[in-house]
């Protein structure tokens, strides 16, 4: 046994290896999250598009149409989030297993401190008190604060990272004064339109990567799993 | 450290811990509330009769639990660890890093 032993050191090794690609790997599935985006950015870009209409040619018959729609695509996101994405999650990852880990709660304080930091930039830019290039940067790096301390207690590290960079990212650019997209024509293109524009385009990267850094890290487990191909029914020590 | 001591630790080292699929399943478990057979397989590169034997001796030895329910119409298994799961992998990595040489 001694021998054996020692022969177990570059085992050991392997295996907190194999560990730590598992904790990677079971932290980033992001493909439920992608297909949601893709959905989320298709009924932003329609609703930025209805809202141009809107502008061009006023009427309220339009105008209660694209609230119609914007009902409609906030009705649709909360019931694809709630109802139908935890229920066809699983069936993503069938083939590959699931896994679930330990998650903690996120405390009150910091949801408040999020809806705080959040609206208070976007309210003050609609009252014209803030000028777009400090609410839009502002609300960006609070949601980006918000999701990166959340994505630590709900294990999902990899999303919480790269949603945070790419926000702080689009909240430099912003700050550094590069013209903001639909933006100061009118309540609707305050700090709002601009930043749900941005909030779906940094979601939709941050689902490609964490889901290509996902395939990477199953690719490390199959390279680095120890026990290779077994046979069937082969004794057992 | 003595002969004698040694010859404990040996003696006090778990034989059903002691199995690289074994260790690896503990491993994979200690880091996880819930983990599927299917995740197991993909993770471990083991074959499904392979798997079923290692996992079947994790449970009679109370070291993992074995949780089977239908998801619609479909059977799914799923194991977890137990508390004395976690005893025994803990004390087996002690006992590892005790003999490990210096």
């Amino acid at each position: 046994m001694s021998g054996d032993i020692k022969n177990h050191e570059a085992e050991v090794e392997k295996l907190n290896r194999l560990g730590r690609l598992v904790d990677k790997y079971a932290q980033s599935r992001a493909l439920g999250l992608l297909l949601l985006m893709v959905l989320i950015v298709i009924g932003t870009v329609l609703m930025v598009m209805l809202m141009e209409l809107v502008l061009w040619k006023p009427a309220w018959w339009l105008l209660g149409v694209v609230m119609l729609l914007m009902a409609g695509v906030c009705i649709v996101g909360l019931w694809l989030i709630v109802k139908v994405f935890p229920r066809y999650e699983r069936r993503l990852y069938s083939k590959e297993g699931q896994i679930e880990l330990e998650q903690k709660k996120v405390p009150i304080w910091a949801f408040v401190a999020y809806v705080v930091g959040f609206l208070g930039p976007v309210a003050l830019n609609a009252f014209e008190i803030m000028p777009i290039r400090w609410a839009l940067p502002l609300t960006l790096v609070s949601l980006g604060g918000f999701i990166f301390y959340a994505s630590g207690k709900e294990k999902n590290r990899p999303l919480g990272v790269v949603f945070c960079v790419v926000l702080l990212l689009e909240a430099a650019v912003t700050a550094a004064g590069v013209s903001t997209p639909f933006s100061g024509k009118g309540w609707l293109y305050s700090c709002f339109v601009a930043l749900m524009i941005y909030i779906a385009g940094a979601s939709l990267i941050t689902a490609v990567v964490v889901h290509i850094y996902n395939r990477r890290i199953l690719r490390k487990i199959k390279e680095v799993r120890p026990f290779g191909e077994q046979e069937a029914g082969k004794p057992d020590t | 450290m003595s002969k004698k001591q040694v010859n404990q630790i040996h003696n006090s080292i778990n034989r059903v811990v002691h199995e690289p699929v074994r260790l690896a399943i503990l491993k994979i478990l200690t880091s996880a509330k819930e983990v599927d057979f299917n995740f197991l397989l993909t993770t471990l590169g083991v074959t499904k009769g392979n798997l079923a034997t290692h996992i079947n001796k994790l449970e009679t030895t109370g070291l993992i639990e074995v949780k089977k329910e239908f998801r619609g119409k479909v059977p799914h298994t799923s194991y977890k660890i137990t508390k004395t799961g976690r005893r025994q992998f803990q004390k087996y990595w002690e006992n590892m890093k005790a003999l490990a040489p210096e």
